[in-house]
């Protein structure tokens, strides 16, 4: 018996909507794990970067199959990217004076605050 | 589009805007870096008077394709919010000193204020979005300032990683709010969303999502339960001037934003019930672990956190209540919130400066050595409390439960009762950190302050006298106003 892969959408269809917003939250359920569990601070910044990247793709998904003429997803995408990058800079600032304060970046040595 | 009325309108903005490029030139030399604090206050009180001028003149506008919205509403909270943010600096200036470079603190402040103020009158989620993250980046800075402490690194990194989370939750909100509606400016999204349900086609799911993940995020700016978690770190951590600036520009921007989305973008039953939980929760966690903060002798910046979340629960009554007359108790309990806990904090500030210490028991008896600020202190706290000593916040807080309470809904008999046990619990911690000041026996870090202050610090004096002076005059004598001016500014979202 043989597949018929006319069946699938995928294949005949090209990719869809449903596919960009699965791809955006699995990206983004991926970001949000890394946060809660690394332990090393750059990974976490690079999981925030991921959590971002996944937004941006919501947009822009949503600007091509719901907004074709306006765009106005992608303008924001780029907002977001600006925003994310200037995040990104005062994340690896905060750490290096971090690292040079006390010589290890492991979010579990944050615990000098508590009540 | 005209651009005189551009102008016009973002006039505090533009005064703002020309602080931080001269306070960044200034930075660049040494004989001109010691000004930098002056020419910040100096353009905050400008952008103050400015957003005064255009209230007085009540020139409403929105401009810039709908996106920036001139009401009544934002000209008074960027109003409050460019005065709050000049005493901030006026304090600052002296409590930096101390630092190594204390010049480059104020263009950070000055472009989180410009964050703060944009988000007041942001009609447009973009806008909103990116004057978001201007106030969040530049607070995550100036956390940070303090390089060679320890707990200041650590509370900045605490305070980046969180609110990358919130700004996350948010962006997703925005996302779907934007694939549901085609639109991201405030009143299309909510002309779009008001005909899809007429024709009932609005994916109610979907709206659910938005709705939670735009509450949590404004739950994470004001720092109300369960999404405060991050606040008695970074307040205690922070530099103290910077925790002024969380505790109260970011909550009064938060709360603007709050207002404005649920009263003209859209608001469900869901978002009321969340809402109450968040107030309930703050009250509840905020007071008891202030009650406990107080007694394990814990440090005077995280009692002031978690007091400031009970107050954002009290606060988060009135928006969960969501009548017209309860969002004019939450104007008014804001604005009065503002200048107390300012005060407060300045109060705080100088004590830290003078005995090297966050220490509660390091205070005790410091009303033999700075009578002034200690009674300053005890005036604040008490206004904090809301006991009718002082006219301004018991007004601003009765009017609050009042509202709660004669609302028509059960729950907000509930709520108000919560309210005021709260407030009473509340009672507790600020009257015994007064008896520490003022009747405890003097402890060894007073002993050793000097009987005049060895560097002057006379301007965080002035910004706590101001505060102070301010909360008097308008208990006083403006109440009447400020309540019929918070009336008219709420019924215009409800007309």
């Amino acid at each position: 018996m043989q597949l018929d892969i006319s069946n699938f959408s995928f294949f005949t269809d090209g990719l869809t909507l449903n596919h960009y917003l699965t791809l955006s939250s699995l990206l983004f359920s991926i970001g949000l794990y890394g946060i809660i569990t690394r332990n090393n601070a750059f990974r976490v910044l690079m999981s925030i970067e991921v959590m971002l990247n996944a937004i941006n793709i919501n947009f822009v998904a949503f600007a091509h199959f719901i907004d074709p003429l306006v765009v106005q997803g992608q303008a924001f995408s780029l907002f977001i990217m600006a925003i994310a990058a200037a995040e990104a800079a005062i994340g690896l600032a905060l750490l290096l004076l971090i690292y040079r304060n006390r010589v290890n970046i492991r979010m579990d040595s944050f615990n000098t605050l508590k009540w | 589009m005209d651009f005189q009325i551009v102008s016009q309108v973002l006039l505090p903005e533009i005064f703002v805007l020309l602080g931080i490029v001269i306070t960044i030139l200034t930075s660049l030399f040494e004989t001109s870096k010691k000004h930098n604090a002056g020419i910040a206050a100096v353009f905050l009180l400008l952008a103050s008077l400015a957003c005064y001028k255009n209230l007085f003149f009540d020139f409403s506008e929105s401009i810039l394709f709908n996106s920036f919205i001139n009401d009544q509403f934002s000209m008074l909270l960027r109003a409050l919010i460019y005065g709050v943010s000049f005493l901030i600096v006026l304090g600052a200036s002296q409590y930096l000193k101390v630092l190594e470079s204390p010049a480059e603190y104020y263009p950070i402040i000055l472009s989180s204020t410009l964050g703060a103020g944009v988000l007041c009158g942001a009609n447009d989620f973009l806008v909103f979005f990116v004057a978001l993250e201007t106030l969040g980046l530049g607070a995550i800075l100036i956390t940070a300032y303090a390089r060679f402490n320890k707990a200041s690194n650590e509370a900045g990194i605490k305070y980046l990683v969180t609110s990358a989370i919130s700004t996350a939750m948010l962006l997703l909100a925005i996302s779907f709010i934007y694939g549901l509606t085609k639109a991201t400016n405030f009143s299309l999204v909510a002309q779009t969303m008001y005909e899809f349900s007429n024709l009932g086609v609005l994916s109610q799911p979907l709206l659910i999502l938005i709705s939670v993940l735009l509450c949590a995020v404004i739950a994470f700016k004001l720092a109300a339960a369960p999404f405060h978690n991050w606040s008695p770190d970074v307040y205690s951590g922070a530099p103290t001037s910077t925790t002024v600036f969380l505790s109260v520009v970011s909550k009064v921007a938060a709360f603007a934003v709050a207002i404005r989305i649920f009263s003209t973008v859209f608001h469900n039953e869901q978002i009321q019930i969340l809402l109450m939980v968040f107030a309930v929760l703050s009250i509840v966690i905020g007071n008891y672990v202030g009650v406990i903060q107080m007694i394990s002798r814990g440090s005077v910046k995280r009692l002031l956190a978690y007091s400031s979340i009970a107050q954002a629960g009290y606060l988060l009554i009135a928006l969960s209540i969501f009548t017209p007359e309860s969002l004019s108790a939450l104007l008014l309990y804001l604005i009065i919130y503002a200048m107390m806990n300012t005060g407060a904090f300045l109060c705080a500030m100088y004590f830290e400066q003078i005995t090297n210490s966050i220490k509660i028991f390091d205070y005790s008896g410091m009303i033999k050595k700075r009578s002034g600020m200690v009674i300053a202190f005890a005036f604040c706290l008490i206004s904090l409390a809301g006991l009718p000593l002082i006219p301004a916040s018991f007004i601003a807080k009765f009017f609050l439960f009042s509202t709660a309470f004669s609302s028509g809904f059960v729950f907000g008999k509930v709520l108000a009762i919560i309210g005021l046990v709260g407030s009473i619990i509340a009672l507790f911690y600020y009257m015994y950190l007064v008896k520490i000041l003022v009747v405890d026996d003097v402890s060894t870090a007073v002993k050793a302050i000097p009987e005049k202050d060895e560097h002057p610090s006379r301007m965080i004096k002035t910004a706590t006298f101001i505060a102070v002076i301010k909360l008097v005059v308008v208990g006083i004598f403006m109440m009447d106003y400020l309540k019929e001016l918070a009336t008219d500014t709420i019924s215009r979202f409800f007309l």
